[in-house]
């Protein structure tokens, strides 16, 4: 099976994947959708130059990229998941080798490819060419602008890779996992802390970005092939999974969540799935991952660029929020749902479900973290706002997105319709809390009394959708 | 359970469903009462499944009515599923669930908190003690449609649906199960099965319907739809569907080729 005829299969079945759930127009207007963004954004950049600089924002795309990368390059363990579990009744080529005489490390190293050849094509180049169009109003150069899409390419081609390696690493060894995680977190924090090495170094397109030193590109691209060859190396060719036996105790859980009525039963299987999946663990890093990014970004920012302004806990509370929206997207992607198609409940029940088990988790999770970051930078004044920050994001971001995308969020969010009325919905108080936070010291108490309009407008808006939500998935079907 | 045979549990009237382009139902009429054993075949992609799905409240019916145990559909679908036990199409009870939890979480959605006594008495039923702390992900295709069965009967419902409810059985559980559904049936409840195993149906439906391309092509007891040369319900279905399986000796298949042989 030759390479380019896998490669144009898997594009294939990428696209009639998604068109399945949404249509074939909304699939094709996707690019078209992100390419007006970033117009819009790019138009409207003026405004945010002048509050955070040209170098935040760039280094705010790159961390963007970054999170993106690793949060969608975890091959080896999606691979293993669509095998072990089949995702209801579809199958896909990446489980060829288990009829037809090919190997597993070449269906991944296609898979990898045809992932990273989509990424590029439908999101960054779409997010270019607005850019591009955006010029005789921004009057950005055209070179600026092509660098950009090298640097961001490589941004994202070295987070995909470390992210694949890293997922290949786990399936052979969870211990050799955590001690490589734990070095690299290790490595970012210590050199953070001592200032050995600026940003640059960890991740050399960005190096790349500011300085415009080929040899930092070439270190970056270098690094990408060696992490993808070495990822593809470590993926096994026999993939059998061990007979699990444990100890039944569904009923235990139950007893737990007695005092959430009819939604009891989903709760206690919602609990056990994370638990034995390994959800728990992986959701805990996906949403702290981001925030930690968020950390480093604070710390470059107040180290090596010249800025007077600083993130506050109040702007964390928002972030804290905004990111909470990756915990309800992986709660519906631990396992398929079918089996509730002879169920006597309706998706309305189950997103539900869902968004009970999310308070239940961000609610520890997101408190902890924002009392840690408070501790660290000082600010226990501004706790109680940044609590009540949080918590209306939280909210307010989890109902939306369970308003628009139901139990498939990561397919929905393609779609898009769905992808902007959710920007819409998710941009602008994005901005105002994000503006807010920043201008604190100009407005002072005023400051407090704008934050708790919007933080009202939030909780008003989420009881909105939150009722609306029977309404619109009432109709919708377990089946895929 | 009432057993008053003259009771219609299914009522469908000129339902219509389509996909797109794709007509799976056309214009259906059927009505079966309780205590039937009513079996529904059609080949591939004749709209057998669509109706199951319809008939449990899994999608909704494009025209046309149908009601099931006298609710409603698709309005009342809840309900429906409440009240009937369902084995779908494909073996797939959740990942991370044993086979014992997924028979205590469907006790509890059907609002059934105290079901140790049920749940241990379909393990031992299927014989899968050994395997009832095994996760379903990593369960048999065999062991996965038992818990399936199980699921579905656990909660002695009025009605079954059953898609398919045989396969990947070894052959002893073919016919326990066969000898339960009767059992069941002579206590009062109804089953509508879709099957392809032709030889198993024709042992066990009271009354049967055959569906091509979406269209009822017959309905009736199996001595109503034959004709007199004709002896089984394969028989029946050949002709009704109007297919012919392929003469081997008119037609031979491509001749095999062995590498190095």
């Amino acid at each position: 099976m030759s390479l380019l005829w896998l490669l144009k299969a898997m594009f294939r079945e990428e696209f009639r994947l998604q068109s399945s759930y949404s249509s074939r127009m909304s699939t094709t207007a996707f690019p078209a959708l992100l390419a007006v963004m970033a117009f819009i954004v790019a138009v409207s950049l003026p405004l945010l130059e002048d509050e955070m600089g040209r170098d935040r924002i760039l280094l705010a795309v790159h961390s963007a990229l970054l999170l993106y990368g690793l949060a969608v390059g975890a091959f080896s363990f999606l691979g293993r998941e669509m095998m072990e579990r089949r995702w209801g009744h579809a199958t896909f080529l990446l489980a060829s080798p288990q009829t037809l005489p090919i190997s597993f490390k070449y269906t991944f190293f296609v898979f990898f490819l045809k992932d990273l050849l989509y990424y590029v094509f439908m999101t960054l180049l779409p997010l270019t060419i607005g850019l591009l169009a955006s010029i005789p109003f921004t009057g950005f150069a055209v070179s600026s602008v092509v660098m950009l899409f090298f640097t961001m390419t490589a941004t994202f081609l070295y987070a995909i890779s470390f992210s694949f390696l890293m997922s290949s690493v786990y399936m052979r060894s969870q211990a050799a996992f955590v001690a490589l995680a734990v070095s690299v977190i290790g490595l970012v924090v210590v050199s953070g802390m001592l200032q050995l090495f600026d940003l640059g170094l960890i991740v050399p397109s960005i190096a790349f970005q500011f300085s415009g030193d080929w040899w930092a590109l070439a270190a970056s691209v270098s690094a990408s092939l060696v992490f993808s060859a070495w990822a593809v190396l470590l993926v096994e060719d026999q993939m059998e999974s061990p007979v699990v036996q444990v100890v039944s105790h569904y009923d235990e859980v139950a007893a737990r969540f007695s005092r959430f009525g009819k939604y009891q039963p989903y709760l206690a299987k919602e609990w056990i799935d994370l638990m034995r999946s390994h959800t728990l663990t992986k959701l805990i890093t996906a949403f702290v991952l981001p925030l930690v990014v968020l950390t480093a970004f604070d710390w470059f920012l107040g180290t090596t660029v010249s800025s007077e302004i600083q993130f506050s806990t109040i702007f964390y509370g928002g972030m804290v929020g905004f990111f909470g929206v990756l915990i309800y997207s992986w709660l519906n992607n631990i396992d398929y749902v079918e089996y509730y198609s002879t169920f006597p409940v309706q998706v309305p029940d189950i997103v539900k479900s869902k968004l009970i088990m999310f308070v239940i988790l961000t609610s520890g999770i997101s408190t902890t973290f924002l009392v840690v970051m408070t501790g660290i930078k000082g600010e226990w004044s501004r706790l109680p706002v940044s609590l009540v920050v949080m918590f209306s994001t939280s909210i307010y971001m989890v109902v939306v997105t369970a308003y628009l995308t139901g139990l498939r969020t990561n397919v929905y969010l393609f779609d898009t319709r769905i992808l902007s009325r959710f920007a819409i919905l998710s941009i602008i108080p994005l901005m105002a809390i994000t503006f807010l936070a920043m201008a604190e010291e100009a407005l002072g108490w005023r400051m407090l009394v704008a934050m708790a309009v919007v933080c009202m407008v939030l909780a008003t808006v989420s009881r909105l959708l939150l009722m609306r939500i029977d309404k619109k998935w009432r109709h919708e079907t377990f089946t895929v | 359970m009432s057993t008053d045979p003259a009771e219609p549990v299914i009522e469908i009237n000129a339902l219509g469903k389509s996909f797109g382009r794709v007509h799976a139902l056309r214009g259906v009429d059927l009505e079966i009462r309780r205590g039937e054993f009513f079996g529904f075949f059609g080949p591939n992609g004749a709209g057998k499944t669509t109706l199951l799905r319809i008939l449990t409240g899994q999608i909704e019916p494009g025209t046309g009515e149908a009601s099931v145990l006298g609710i409603d559909l698709p309005d009342g679908a809840v309900e429906v599923r409440s009240r009937v036990g369902v084995v779908p199409e494909f073996e797939s009870p959740p990942s991370f669930l044993t086979g014992d939890e997924y028979l205590r979480f469907v006790l509890r959605a059907r609002g059934i908190t105290d079901g140790s006594g049920r749940v241990d008495h379909w393990i031992d039923f299927f014989e899968l003690g050994e395997h009832r702390h095994t996760l379903c992900k990593d369960m048999s295709k065999g062991m996965r449609q038992k818990i399936m069965l199980g699921a579905a009967f656990i909660h002695e419902p009025d009605l079954l649906f059953l898609d398919e409810p045989f396969i990947n059985l070894d052959p002893l559980f073919q016919l326990k199960i066969q000898n339960y559904l009767r059992e069941y049936i002579a206590n009062g409840g109804t089953i509508f099965m879709c099957s392809h195993l032709l030889e198993i149906a024709e042992r066990l439906c009271s009354r049967l319907a055959i569906i091509d391309e979406g269209e009822l092509r017959g309905v009736g007891t199996l001595a109503e739809l034959r004709t007199e040369e004709e002896d089984g319900l394969a028989e029946v279905f050949m002709r009704i569907v109007g297919r012919q399986v392929s003469n081997p000796e008119k037609e031979a298949p491509p001749t095999p080729v062995v590498e190095g042989g």
